[in-house]
């Protein structure tokens, strides 16, 4: 025990000459940015991982630890599997007790011992880092923070001993109380800015995609999400509100969402560049990267410290890839999309490069590269989401000359087939006229033939034997020209007009009628349209009348003729009525004589019907005209 | 309108005649004879004769053939209607069609005679038209009024004649109604009766009528040349 205690002093003296030998910090000297601690920590490796805080107070073990050199802002040792000790001296020469803050500002450090002693005397050890649970922490802090009550006219020495599955890297800080909070407020509030505008982006997403139902939108919203979660797992997010108490799963989270985050990306590539169609060739090896990508995730989570090296090979390809996709797709290809792509994915590396040079101190850490991160995966997310609106466009005025190019098939072919149309209308017409040509040519032909054609070969035979004499030859041939004039008039349309036609025969007729000392009374209503009055029903209707006015003329020694027109409900009637000597109907008809069942015949023809009143005080003629015409 | 109505009273009717048909043209020339109220002026038996005609001192009432050996009369109606301006003009025609009559009608002339008339019908139907009377066919009156149509209701009708209408003299009332009762079959003394007008009112109507038929040809046939570029604006 004696021999103990001796031994222990004999270490504590060699540890206060060994500490003397150090830098030590003056707190007295607050910075509103915090003091860089690289430059003041005494460093040892423990690769064996077998010291303890007894060991490295010993004389023996603490002379073996190196000053840091350089004002730094961190300690890097990159991915190692030892353990690293850490001494730091500070000096209060002040009067009062004074606080302070350390802070280790790499949240995803695995583990984080902090030896320092109490003012009471004695040591006080605090177990953390992200492989604890977050209730180890003394102070709830993304990052590492431990806080420090220096006595007035002290010195300290405190020891921290790191183990980490990610990189080795120490960016400690000591700050004074005030100054470190009002850093981590600007702190959160940035990191707040940056996950709220990941959330509204990938909400937005999800709605484009529940909206439109176009699967880029899901992989956006996946890849912006996993990027968002990565980001928490790095910056200690993740940690402080999303897994607290997990102690693996925070330990590898950052590797495997990492992972995820580049599978989704590759994922979304496919199908914003639509790779599998532009260069199928290229979306063989994509799809090669994304089984890659994912059996790294797994084996991130399993042997995390066996594959931590070639992971990050492995991202430096996917990003290469990537990259090289996205240009080929842009240049090569002429796809504004993939420009957009490009320079999204430049911003996201960009971003992670200036944070990898801030971290191994090459460049200095302000508010840009310590962020760089987040900024550079904003700017990403945003010209992303620039290039999804942007496909969403194409998409649209694809749609839209689609919908042009098929209306303009569709008038066009609507234009073909209205020239079809009106080419067989044409023809149509075409027969139909050749139809109407032949029936009107038939139609004079047959009325010639009955009419002026036997009245003149009558002429002439009885002029041949020479029983006709001037006077009765130019009475024959009054009749055929009355004839021809009515078959002319015939000829022009009536349209439907009785009256008109009507007319026509008066107009011709009623001077001969009146020549003879007939007098005409026109006693005619208007009646009706009769719808099938075309120019041979029409010329059947004169020939009819035609005759009744010849019979009246030539037998009924009449001194006076009305014509009437009247309507029923069925017909329109047209009566002839002369003041005349009358006749046998019943007998003429039975005789057969030529006129009346002439007259009779044409009525039958056009559906109509004619019959006779007689009495010696006259007789009528009339004629029923049907609006829908009997079967003919 | 002419001047004079009642002729027979005063100087005798001049007569002019365009006609190849010697028949005709004797059976003209011996009716006129008979006539002691009319003269004979000229007769010439072709177009191009008819045209040098009308050179010559203007007739009262001039009659021509439409079908002449060396071209259409309506030339000869045409230039007469334009050089003797107070000359009634009145074609002969076999059967008084409505093709014929209406093209003679919209050339100036304002009468046709049908080539069968009895040589008292031709002295008369001469007369008639010199004191300001025209026949009129049903058909022809009813195509008149089809041409007469306002724009509106001549639906079918291309626009530019639309335009065309609206420069047109349109028909008053009562002529669209003389129109009407012609295409019922009435008479003129008829229809004179039957609108509470004398039989000459009636007649001037008529002869009112075909004045606008031919000047509304005129400005038609003009608007026609101006729109296909044949005339200056």
């Amino acid at each position: 025990m004696r021999r103990a205690c001796l031994f222990l002093g004999g270490l504590l003296l060699l540890v206060a000459h060994a500490v003397a030998a150090a830098k030590v910090l003056d707190v007295g000297r607050p910075d509103p940015n915090g003091i860089s601690l690289t430059e003041y920590f005494a460093v040892l490796e423990d690769p064996g991982l077998a010291l303890t805080i007894a060991d490295v107070r010993s004389p023996e073990v603490a002379s073996r630890f190196v000053q840091a050199s350089g004002p730094a802002t961190a300690l890097s040792y990159g991915f190692t599997r030892s353990a690293y000790w850490l001494r730091l001296s500070l000096r209060n020469a002040s009067d009062v007790p004074v606080e302070r803050i350390l802070e280790v500002g790499y949240p995803i450090l695995s583990n984080i011992q902090f030896h320092w002693p109490m003012a009471t005397g004695g040591d006080r050890l605090l177990a953390t880092g992200v492989a604890t649970p977050f209730s180890t922490r003394p102070y709830p802090s993304r990052s590492f923070v431990l806080p420090l009550t220096l006595p007035a006219q002290s010195e300290q020495v405190v020891y921290l001993r790191l183990q980490s599955i990610s990189a080795m890297l120490i960016p400690a800080r000591l700050w004074e109380p005030h100054a470190f909070h009002a850093h981590e407020r600007n702190d959160y509030a940035a990191q707040g800015w940056y996950f709220g505008m990941a959330a509204a982006l990938i909400l937005f997403n999800v709605l484009l995609f529940v909206g439109l139902r176009d699967a880029v939108y899901l992989l956006y919203s996946g890849f912006a999400l996993l990027t968002a979660l990565t980001i928490s797992a790095s910056n200690g997010w993740g940690k402080e509100f999303l897994w607290p108490q997990t102690t693996a799963w925070s330990d590898v989270a950052i590797s495997v969402l990492g992972s995820l985050t580049l599978t989704a990306l590759l994922l979304f590539m496919r199908r914003l560049l639509n790779t599998p169609e532009v260069v199928p060739r290229v979306d063989r090896l994509i799809k090669v990267f994304v089984g890659m990508q994912l059996a790294f995730a797994i084996a991130a989570a399993a042997w995390p410290h066996a594959v931590a090296v070639p992971g990050t090979w492995l991202i430096l390809a996917t990003a290469v890839l990537i990259l090289a996709v996205g240009l080929f797709c842009a240049i090569r290809m002429r796809q504004h999309l993939a420009m957009f792509f490009v320079a999204a994915f430049s911003m996201w590396l960009l971003g992670v490069i200036v944070a990898g040079l801030k971290t191994v101190t090459v460049l200095p850490a302000n508010a840009l590269t310590m962020n760089g991160y987040q900024l550079g995966s904003a700017a990403e997310m945003l010209l992303l989401a620039f290039a999804v609106a942007y496909r969403f466009d194409l998409i649209r005025r694809q749609a839209t000359e689609d919908v042009q190019r098929a209306n303009a098939g569709l008038a066009q072919r609507l234009q073909a087939r209205e020239a079809e149309l009106t080419a067989s209308h044409q023809r149509l017409r075409e027969v139909e006229h050749r139809q109407t040509l032949s029936q009107e040519r038939q139609r004079l032909m047959q009325d010639m033939h009955d009419g002026m054609g036997s009245a003149l070969t009558t002429a002439l035979r009885v002029v041949e034997h020479g029983r006709m004499d001037g006077a009765e030859v130019a009475q024959v041939l009054k009749g055929c020209i009355d004839d021809l004039r009515l078959a002319i008039d015939s000829m022009e349309p009536v349209e439907s007009d009785l009256l008109l036609l009507l007319a026509t025969l008066r107009f011709r007729l009623g001077p001969r009628l009146e020549s003879t000392g007939i007098a005409l009374r026109w006693e005619v209503q208007d009646v009706p349209l009769l719808e099938w009055l075309d120019p041979r029903n029409s010329l059947h209707i004169l020939r009819i009348l035609q005759e009744g006015f010849t019979n009246i003329i030539k037998y009924a020694n009449a001194t006076e003729v009305r014509v009437a027109t009247a309507a029923d409900p069925d017909a329109v009637t047209v009566t002839i009525t002369d003041n005349g000597s009358g006749f046998d109907v019943d007998g003429a008809l039975m005789k057969g004589g030529k006129g009346l069942s002439n007259q009779k015949r044409r009525a039958q023809a056009i559906g109509a019907e004619v019959r006779w009143e007689s009495t010696r005080a006259g007789t009528r003629l009339i004629l029923r005209l049907p609006f829908v015409r009997l079967a003919t | 309108m002419p001047s004079n109505p009642s002729p027979s009273e005063h100087s005798p009717i001049r007569v002019a005649l365009v006609e190849d048909d010697v028949n005709f043209q004797n059976a003209v020339i011996s009716a006129i004879g008979t006539a002691p109220d009319m003269e004979l002026i000229a007769a010439a038996s072709t177009r191009l004769q008819g045209l040098q005609m009308l050179d010559g001192k203007p007739a009262d009432v001039l009659l021509v053939d439409l079908g002449l050996p060396d071209g259409s009369g309506i030339d000869v109606v045409r230039t007469a209607h334009a050089r003797w301006p107070a000359c009634n003009i009145m074609v002969s025609t076999a059967f008084g069609d409505e093709a014929h009559v209406m093209q003679s009608l919209e050339a100036g002339a304002t009468g046709y005679l049908l080539k069968d008339s009895a040589p008292e019908r031709l002295v008369l139907e001469i007369r008639s038209l010199h004191g300001g009377g025209s026949p009129i066919s049903p058909l022809i009156a009813r195509q008149i009024l089809m041409r007469f149509r306002p724009p509106d209701q001549a639906a079918a009708g291309p626009v530019e004649r639309a335009g065309v209408k609206s420069q047109c003299a349109p028909l008053s009332a009562r002529e669209r109604e003389v129109l009407e009762f012609i295409t019922k079959g009435f008479a003129s003394n008829e229809i004179a009766s039957l609108m509470s007008v004398s039989h000459h009112t009636v007649l001037t109507y008529v002869r009112r009528i075909y004045t606008k038929l031919e000047v509304n040809s005129r400005t038609e046939a003009i608007y026609e040349a101006r729109s296909q570029g044949l005339l200056a604006q």
